[in-house]
């Protein structure tokens, strides 16, 4: 591509034509991107089942926890992460659509929500109890999706609600949108350079955010261009317009089929220092954050049915 | 780095209030983005509301002098030429930045409205001979032309559905010609000064990634192996937000129940080798009968869905 002009535009043509007359295959593909980013950290399995279980995730790992155990100890504690002396477990439990909950064909005829979201929704350093999206599955007495991705914005996670989710399932209550934190912009790309001579179907892809090279271009204490820095910052703009289309997506091909849409935005739900606690990994928000997450969705809900 | 994000997260803060507080605000921002792609360059008048040019960026007084020099023959041969001198063009952009009439003459006509690139927008043609006005034409209604030479459906398509489809309500039909692949835009400020500023007040630029890639081409640059899987995945990402961002017209158009149609620019494939087939003055762009084809297609699409 980058020396062959006229290749980009047969990719182009061919991703036109899976996604025409072959949308099983469409979407097998996205769900590669979902599968690579949502797979746990090294020591997964495959269940008899056919869940993927591991229990570290990128932001959970094995070094972050062993960094905590020796560092942090006290806070693990405080927190409830410690029983006899030894650090909690948490089971990540994957489905075959990619998506930390059920497997599609267990829950294909049930009443089902859609929570949508990144590691929070994702449930980063918590167990799948714990999460938000399962609480609000419990009050409204229901199965749950839930479509999160650590780390990214919701660009691939909308798509997929309102081209699969929306689709194929005929009993949806709600689909809830957790808005990641701002900043974020996604780019789809191969997990080995080697497969981008692959044909389309048969490449390993998978999804990053673009603040991962921020992040990485500022730890490297280089110093940027101009050019460099508007880009940088201009990302901030990008992102914002994006995560408003994501919504607006969302709430129309919702709308369209009578199903109900509800948004919260991460960076202006706010809840009390004092009512916070923390997940495993010490970073991310804790159980009660998502009490409070479930309580306001359930409330909107609520106040939406009576209308 | 965390003073970065905390500055990522005040501004997201900032911004929202100040777009929530105030649509106006957001619309107009969102305007300013479009009119740096679409207002004339040189000397540009400002005349009854609307900014007049005789060229833009890619139609330019450099692209018409070269071919002057260069290609005189093959500007007249395709009908650029008139008594020995090549013909005007006027571009004419209302203040939102389209090449259409303003919305405040035409709120409650009838109107159809086009979206897509420098191909909709008409580069290097009279306003007269783009498929867009020939449409609105056939179908006896007004119109308005949401395009930006050289870019992807993101803006437009927000600026669509967020403000256009909001304030006319006597829309007939969406009409989205899809640009060539491989667009993906990022926002960044026209100076880097301008990130001090306040928002409502900064001076945004598009900046295309197609662009930076030819240009590392150009410059036969050698990329690291993470360039090389960023770029050339290019692919993959724009053809997601491409289909998003038709997405997000279609499923509005649907709410709404106006009709929706789309023709994607990489197949629409007509015979360009025929000779009624000229190009545009920039010799870059395809000419009025390529604009022809696409009115009749789009005619055909909404009559048979009529």
């Amino acid at each position: 591509m980058i020396n062959n002009p006229q290749k980009s535009y047969d990719e182009y043509l061919s991703h036109i034509e899976i996604y025409n007359n072959d949308k099983d295959e469409f979407l097998s593909l996205m769900k590669k991107f979902i599968v690579s980013s949502n797979a746990p950290d090294e020591y997964f399995k495959r269940l008899d089942d056919k869940y993927l279980v591991g229990y570290y995730n990128p932001s959970d790992s094995f070094q972050t926890l062993q960094n905590n155990l020796k560092n942090n100890y006290n806070q693990l504690a405080e927190y409830g992460w410690v029983k006899d002396k030894s650090v909690k477990q948490i089971e990540y439990k994957i489905s075959t659509d990619g998506w930390r909950s059920k497997h599609f064909s267990e829950i294909q005829d049930k009443d089902i929500i859609v929570g949508i979201g990144c590691s929070i929704t994702y449930g980063t350093g918590l167990n799948q109890e714990d999460l938000w999206i399962h609480k609000l599955a419990d009050r409204l007495n229901c199965e749950y999706i839930n479509c999160a991705i650590p780390a990214v914005s919701s660009f691939l996670q909308s798509l997929y609600v309102t081209e699969y989710i929306l689709e194929n399932f005929d009993n949806i209550k709600g689909v809830f949108l957790y808005q990641p934190p701002p900043g974020r912009l996604d780019l789809l790309t191969f997990q080995e350079i080697e497969d981008t001579d692959k044909s389309i179907t048969e490449r390993n892809l998978c999804l990053i955010g673009m603040h991962r090279f921020i992040t990485e271009f500022l730890e490297s204490n280089k110093k940027p261009t101009n050019y460099e820095l508007k880009i940088l910052l201009g990302i901030f703009y990008t992102s914002y317009f994006h995560s408003i289309q994501n919504n607006i997506l969302l709430k129309n091909a919702c709308k369209n089929k009578n199903t109900p849409y509800h948004f919260l935005d991460s960076s202006m739900f706010k809840i009390s220092a004092r009512a916070r606690d923390k997940a495993r990994d010490l970073m991310h928000d804790g159980e009660r954050y998502h009490t409070k997450i479930a309580n306001k969705f359930f409330k909107m809900y609520m106040i939406n049915e009576k209308i | 780095m965390k003073r970065f994000n905390l500055e990522i997260s005040n501004r997201y803060l900032y911004l929202n209030d100040v777009f929530s507080n105030n649509k106006d605000n957001y619309i107009k921002f969102l305007s300013r983005i479009i009119q740096t792609r679409t207002t004339p360059e040189g000397s540009v008048i400002f005349k009854d509301g609307y900014y007049v040019g005789k060229t833009i960026p890619s139609d330019s007084i450099d692209t018409l002098l070269k071919n002057k020099q260069d290609a005189f023959n093959k500007l007249d041969a395709n009908d650029w030429v008139e008594n020995g001198v090549v013909k005007e063009i006027d571009y004419k952009i209302n203040i939102h930045g389209c090449r259409s009439k303003n919305f405040n003459e035409i709120l409650d006509k009838p109107i159809i409205i086009g979206i897509g690139c420098s191909i909709t927008y008409g580069v290097g043609l009279r306003q007269e001979q783009t498929w867009l006005h020939n449409l609105a034409e056939k179908l006896n209604c007004e119109y308005v032309n949401l395009s930006m030479p050289g870019c992807s459906l993101a803006i437009t398509s927000l600026f669509c559905c967020e403000y256009v489809l909001k304030i006319f309500k006597n829309v007939k039909a969406v009409f989205v010609f899809v640009p060539p692949p491989n667009r993906l835009e990022l926002l960044s400020y026209a100076d880097i000064g301008e990130s001090l500023n306040p928002i409502e007040e900064q001076d945004i630029h598009v900046e295309d990634f197609l662009v930076d890639l030819e240009q590392a081409r150009d410059e036969n640059r050698k990329f690291n192996n993470i360039e090389k899987k960023i770029l050339r995945s290019l692919d993959h990402t724009t053809f997601l937000k491409t289909l998003k961002d038709q997405k997000m017209i279609e499923y509005k158009c649907q709410n709404l129940n106006i009709p929706y149609y789309s023709l994607d620019s990489s197949t629409f494939i007509v015979p360009t080798d025929l000779p009624k087939y000229k190009k545009a003055r920039d010799l870059l762009h395809d000419g009025p009968q390529y604009h022809e084809d696409i009115t009749n297609d789009f005619y055909k699409m909404y009559m048979t869905d009529k």
